[in-house]
């Protein structure tokens, strides 16, 4: 089993490929069959990705509530600055063991709603259910302020777009066309056996981290399940019936000119998955009407679904989301709170929709971003932000996750997983910058951890992650790796 | 069990044009202009791909004058030739090189047809056609009459082809057409396939001697151009002179419906009159290229209508693109999208915050520019520069903020892209867009240095002129680093969005003056010396110490345009835009070529660029290459459909309000309102699945939810009865379609698909798509001819045959 999905995964990395072969393709992943074996999922996972849009300034996210506050952080951002977090406004976490002796706050934001009491992002890190992954970025090999400019660094540094993709993609020296959740859907394919539901599915569109080799992920929009594809016009007569088939047919033939079959399958799996959407689950939790509140909303209606539904069953479920406005190149204060806000009621919401469909110990949310940003404030007294910067910190959550911990790589020169917040210091990228962290964990450290919870292969992880080889160790510790299929 | 190296991945890298890189093939692609006088001496180009210097080029084996301008263009002088013939042209590279042949490129005038004759591009077509090669010594004879003998020629040689010979003539069908008789072959074969019964019976007579008579001519084009099983509809007395009772009637009004003809003046046809062989000209040229014209307009509009066809036939392709050079810009002008203050008023209610502060009136406005402004191909190359340098209305929701924007691209839009460089840079929509608008020396802001180089003009990485990478040992090089953004945001510091008195009817109120250029506080900018892209090709460029702004900022400019990404990269985004997602590297190297130098050592010209895409054989050419074409945008899918099912109001009284957004919102694409500045999608995005590796922008907005919603706008315009006006809802007049047409031919299914294919699908359909369709259309009965007209154009226009412009 293993050695046929992986040939398959070489055979349509080959530029050769007919369009035939990839219509047959995409038949074998089950696009076109929709009715599988009528049984619910024996070992579901999940991962839920929340790309966190524009870059956020997790030095404001996670900060040192010890004297590493008064020595570091309040002299790269004093109080004059304008970015400054008061101490006192902290939400304080528990000393992470990783970390020993050191002690943390999280942004006020981060607390407990306050009109459902749904524990927000700081509890849940209290109660275990929580980690922090510490300066984790793009790499393409360790680097260190000493070695930096003579090892090779990730492509267009600082750059939304670029960084978004490096993030997304598993790999920071090129640029490629799909995306890590898409490459692990492809590798766990034979967990989810012949059912036709994509085993991505993205509320916030196909951005690269959602699209595979084989698999090309299910794209929809908030709102009621049984309303999102739903083709206008079908009433049942003579008419819309022959008119239906006749639609159905078209999309069969004239495959040759290569983006009319592309057109033709994404319309085919809209309207197979169409089918399959026939309710709109309800759930007692309340989630917040934010854009992130409705995203994640309907990722558990989905869920639900997939529990509940013979005809879905997927064993194996990723799904993407996004929030924006963390691009704070000014008025990051008032903007990063209201954000953050946001994230921490829409994922304590989300969390809490896990406890009620009783697969909190089976689903994984984490959080991904472009960069993190200076340490060191941009604009003056009347609009004060901060600029592109590279490593940061991410939330990762579950019950399967060993939370109340922060997770990554020590600094060699330091010893420490957590940058030191001084502005030319031994985790800026030189001895003059602004405060961007050299990562001193990678994307594909911290990805590999989640894919591998998974369910992919040591074997297939280096098919998912081309240059995870470059980085040891390959895993934290937040999660276990899972069996794979 | 071997583990697959990594490298298996490598294989789907984004190449930069959708292929794989590969030096560029030696050919002459095409010559322009393609006619010229017989007496010689018009200058040609002819452009291609490894033009050496010292090529040689003959046109019909006579020396032509070469002079080698670049690698992709070749200046030359028509020689002397003789008049209403077609010469191939030849080229011999330069150094020994090779030899190219475009066989029957160059056409020289009949002298009785010259190029201002309106006759002219017919003539040429008929010639090019091989249907008649004049009437002697040079001349083409254009006011004279055509028999119904020398109209069976032209006839068959039409449908046929020019090299056709039909059989032998036995003599032995009409009484008046003898065995020997002059095109008795042809007349007999014109009777044998049914295209004519003859002039009269008892006996059979064909009347080869008469002159052919406008009302003959309307039934012999369009059985050729159907076939002859094909019956049209009824007529409906649409001629004053062509009672419903005439035999001819019925393909006289079909040809009027096709904008072949427009009558002979007021409410007339002429059925009796003789038809000139001028005439007959653009009458078969506007009948039998009607998918070349379709294709060219789908390119370079918002789509075709048979008017349009008609009118592009008529005029031949460079006149058509000299109109569309002079039509005056539609645009967004000052006048409907004045000052408003920053705040709205308190007196501004409703509506009026509806008109101007939301988008509302500017996105309704590119719907109704779209599909009745003259303008189009400004309006399409627009476009395609407004997804290229990115001002969005999701930051900028106040039409009088973006309008001066949209007017600069729209302006320039066939000038020069350094013009479009510097406007940009000052326009105070994207100063707040990109944050100049607050950029100083104290703290200078990179995100414009960033975009305007990695968006606007060059890409982050080095392109060869054939718009592949230039790579190396670590793959594609890099074209600039942080260090040169740091060096090029110190320039762009100072500049700031000055206030205004605000216009009528807020004169009492300040306004942030959005329409000048923004304003200069030399105070705020850094003037020590700069050093610009150091360490990189383009540089390094030193920009003094104490220069004026205006000075740094125009030699930061003229940096950036001069770097030779520029080419490539433009011409490759302009083609996506317009034609293809996956273009030859030969291709947009002939298109970039024009970008470097319009043929006079001219850098940045876009009507030479535009006319590049247009005229070049990859664009023109019916396609056989699998990968060619691209998905249509939302927006270019609507006005396409709107476009060719002539538009209106819900009532059909007047214009559509434009109110069209919503579908376009739901199809992914919100108007004016690209999420980021990377555009309404990816510049890159792969046609799924990503493996093959073919470029599919289009794509990044196409997944299950957006194309059931292109499905469902159809269904809206079809069965659901187009957009109601609905004024307490901001529609103030709705839109529809027109089905008078379809309606007509709706009682035969046959008739209504094969419209349709030839309208939309420009020939294309396949039989089994042919036959799914009007299997469809007949579970409408007869007697219900609107579902039967909706059933077919609901069927073709949401297959992915139609979505996909090829």
């Amino acid at each position: 089993m293993k050695q046929s999905r992986r040939e398959f995964l070489v055979r349509t990395t080959c530029a050769g490929l007919s369009a035939a072969a990839a219509q047959a393709s995409l038949k074998k992943l089950g696009l076109m069959n929709l009715y599988a074996r009528p049984s619910a999922p024996t070992d579901y996972r999940a991962l839920v990705c929340i790309f966190m849009d524009g870059g956020n300034d997790s030095n404001n996210m996670v900060v040192p509530r010890d004297s590493y506050y008064t020595n570091q952080y309040a002299i790269a951002r004093p109080a004059a600055s304008g970015l400054q977090l008061p101490l006192g406004s902290l939400l304080p976490v528990n000393n992470p063991p990783s970390l020993g002796g050191r002690a943390f706050g999280f942004h006020p934001s981060l607390a407990d709603d306050p009109v459902t009491f749904y524990p927000g992002l700081a509890s849940l890190y209290n109660a275990g259910k929580l980690g922090v992954v510490s300066n984790v970025g793009p790499l393409v090999v360790p680097v260190t302020q000493a070695n930096i400019d003579s090892l090779p660094t990730p492509y267009s540094l600082f750059s939304h777009s670029d960084q978004i993709e490096a993030w997304q993609s598993g790999r920071a020296d090129q640029r490629i066309a799909t995306g890590w959740g898409g490459r692990s859907a492809d590798a766990t394919i034979d967990c989810n056996g012949g059912s036709g539901f994509p085993t991505v599915t993205t509320i916030a569109g196909a951005s690269t981290f959602c699209v595979g080799v084989g698999q090309r992920p299910l794209a929809i929009d908030t709102g009621a399940l049984d309303q999102v594809l739903v083709l206008n016009g079908f009433y049942g007569s003579p008419g819309d019936v022959a008119r239906k088939s006749s639609m159905d047919y078209a999309r069969t033939i004239d495959r040759t000119a290569t983006l009319i079959a592309a057109a033709s399958d994404t319309t085919q799996q809209a309207v197979d998955v169409s089918a399959a959407l026939s309710v709109d689950p309800t759930l007692t939790t309340i989630f917040p009407g934010t854009d992130l509140g409705s995203q994640l909303q309907q990722v558990a209606k989905v869920m639900k679904l997939n529990l509940s539904s013979p005809n879905l069953s997927l064993n194996r479920q990723i799904f993407y989301v996004e929030t924006g406005g963390y691009d704070t190149h000014q008025d990051q204060l008032q903007d990063q709170a209201d954000r953050l806000t946001e994230l921490s009621q829409a994922i304590g919401a989300f969390y809490q929709a896990t406890l009620e469909l009783g697969i909190a110990d089976r689903v994984v949310t984490f959080t991904l971003s472009d960069f993190g940003r200076t340490l060191e404030p941009s604009g003056d007294q009347g609009s004060v932000g901060s600029d592109h910067g590279w490593g940061s910190h991410q939330f990762v959550l579950g019950n399967a996750v060993a939370g109340g911990n922060f997770y990554g790589v020590p600094n060699p020169s330091t010893g420490q997983i957590f940058p030191q917040l001084v502005m030319g210091g031994p985790d800026d990228i030189s001895n003059d910058d602004r405060g961007r962290w050299i990562p001193t964990t990678s994307v594909e450290q911290y990805a590999g951890t989640l894919a591998r919870w998974f369910g992919v292969s040591a074997l297939d992880l280096p098919v998912v992650f081309p240059l995870v080889a470059n980085f040891s160790p390959n895993m934290l510790g937040f999660l276990n790796p899972g069996t794979s299929c | 069990m071997s583990i697959p190296k990594a490298a298996a991945f490598v294989l789907a890298l984004i190449p930069a044009s959708g292929r794989l890189s590969a030096a560029t093939t030696y050919q002459a692609a095409y010559m322009t202009p393609a006619s010229g006088p017989a007496a010689g001496g018009a200058p040609v180009a002819i452009v291609g791909n490894q033009f050496q210097p010292g090529a040689a080029v003959t046109i019909g084996g006579a020396d032509a004058g070469a002079s080698v301008t670049s690698s992709t263009r070749i200046g030359a002088t028509a020689p002397t030739r003789n008049a209403g013939a077609v010469y191939d042209l030849v080229v011999t590279n330069g150094g020994g090189g090779a030899v190219s042949v475009l066989p029957r490129a160059w056409f020289a005038d009949f002298l009785d047809v010259p190029a201002a004759s309106p006759f002219h591009a017919p003539v040429e077509q008929m010639v090019r056609d091989g249907i008649t090669s004049g009437c002697g010594a040079g001349n083409y004879c254009p006011t004279s009459s055509i028999t119904r003998a020398q109209m069976a020629v032209f006839l068959l040689r039409a449908g046929h082809g020019a090299a056709y010979v039909p059989p032998p003539a036995s003599g032995t069908v009409f009484t008046d057409v003898g065995a020997s008789d002059f095109a008795a072959d042809w007349i007999e074969e014109l009777y044998a396939e049914g295209i004519t019964g003859g002039c009269a019976t008892n006996p059979l007579r064909y009347c080869p001697n008469n002159a052919i008579t406008r009302g003959q001519m309307a039934a012999f084009l369009l059985k050729v151009y159907h076939g002859t099983t094909y019956a049209p509809p009824p007529a409906q007395g649409v001629f004053s002179d062509v009672p419903v009772s005439m035999p001819l009637a019925p393909w006289i009004e079909e040809l009027a419906r096709l904008s072949v003809t427009a009558g002979c003046g007021g409410t007339s046809y002429c059925p009796s009159n003789p038809v000139t062989r001028g005439q007959m000209a653009v009458f078969m040229t506007k009948t039998f290229h009607r998918a070349e014209a379709i294709r060219f307009l789908e390119q370079a509009t918002w789509g075709p209508s048979d008017s349009a066809v008609a009118a592009l036939l008529g005029q031949g392709l460079l006149s058509w693109l000299a109109a569309q050079y002079a039509a005056t810009p539609s645009t967004y002008p000052n006048s409907l999208f004045p000052l408003w203050p920053p705040d709205s008023p308190d007196t501004c209610d409703s509506d009026c915050q509806r008109d101007n502060y939301s988008s509302y009136r500017l996105q309704n406005r590119f719907f109704t520019n779209a599909l009745y402004g003259p303008d189009q191909l400004r309006q399409r190359v627009a476009w395609a520069l407004h997804k290229l340098v990115v001002v969005s209305e999701e930051t900028l929701p106040y039409p009088f903020q973006v309008a001066p924007y949209l007017r600069a691209i729209d302006t320039n839009a066939f000038g020069n892209y350094r013009d479009i460089l510097y406007q940009e840079t000052l326009n105070p929509a994207m100063g707040e867009y990109l944050n100049m608008d607050t950029s100083t020396k104290y703290d200078p802001n990179e995100n414009y240095a960033r975009e305007i180089m990695q968006l606007f003009s060059i890409g982050t990485v080095l392109l060869n002129q054939d718009g592949t990478t230039q790579n190396d040992a670590n793959g594609p090089k890099p074209s600039y680093d942080q260090a040169v953004i740091d060096e090029f945001k110190r320039v762009y510091t100072g500049w700031y969005i000055d206030q205004v008195p605000c216009p009528a009817p807020n004169g009492a109120a300040q306004c942030d003056d959005w329409v000048s250029p923004m304003s200069f506080d030399p105070d705020l900018h850094d003037t020590d010396a700069k050093t610009l892209f150091n360490g990189f090709p383009g540089g390094p460029v030193v920009l003094a110490a104490n220069q004026s702004g205006d000075q740094d900022l125009n030699q930061a400019i003229d940096a950036i345009f001069q770097h030779p990404n520029v080419g490539p990269y433009v011409a490759r985004e302009l083609i996506h835009g317009l034609v293809t997602s996956n273009p030859s590297p030969e291709y947009v190297e002939r298109v970039a070529g024009f970008f470097n130098d319009d043929g006079t050592g001219a850098r940045g010209k876009m009507w030479p660029v535009v006319k590049a895409i247009l005229l070049d054989p990859e664009a023109r050419t019916e396609p056989t290459d699998p990968v060619f074409g691209h998905l249509r945008e939302p927006a270019l899918y609507i006005t396409n459909v709107l476009r060719a099912f002539h538009a209106m109001s819900f009532d059909r009284s007047t214009q559509s309000d434009g109110v069209l957004e919503p579908f376009a919102r739901d199809m992914g694409q919100k108007v004016w309102k690209p999420p980021t500045v990377f555009s309404y999608f990816p510049q890159a995005y792969s046609a799924p699945p990503a493996s093959a590796g073919v470029l599919g922008p289009e794509f990044g907005i196409m997944n299950s939810q957006t194309s059931l919603k292109r499905a469902n706008f159809v269904n809206q315009m079809t069965f659901w009865g187009g957009v109601e006006a609905d004024p307490n809802n901001d529609v103030p007049l709705g839109t529809s379609l027109d089905f008078a047409e379809l309606l007509l031919l709706s009682p035969s299914a046959d008739n209504l698909v094969d419209r349709l294919n030839r309208l939309l699908l420009h020939g294309t359909m396949s039989d089994d798509l042919r036959a799914s369709i009007v299997a469809a259309v007949g579970a409408y009965d007869v007697s219900d001819p609107i579902d039967r007209a909706y059933q077919a154009l609901y069927l073709v226009a949401v297959s992915s045959q139609y979505q996909v412009e090829r």
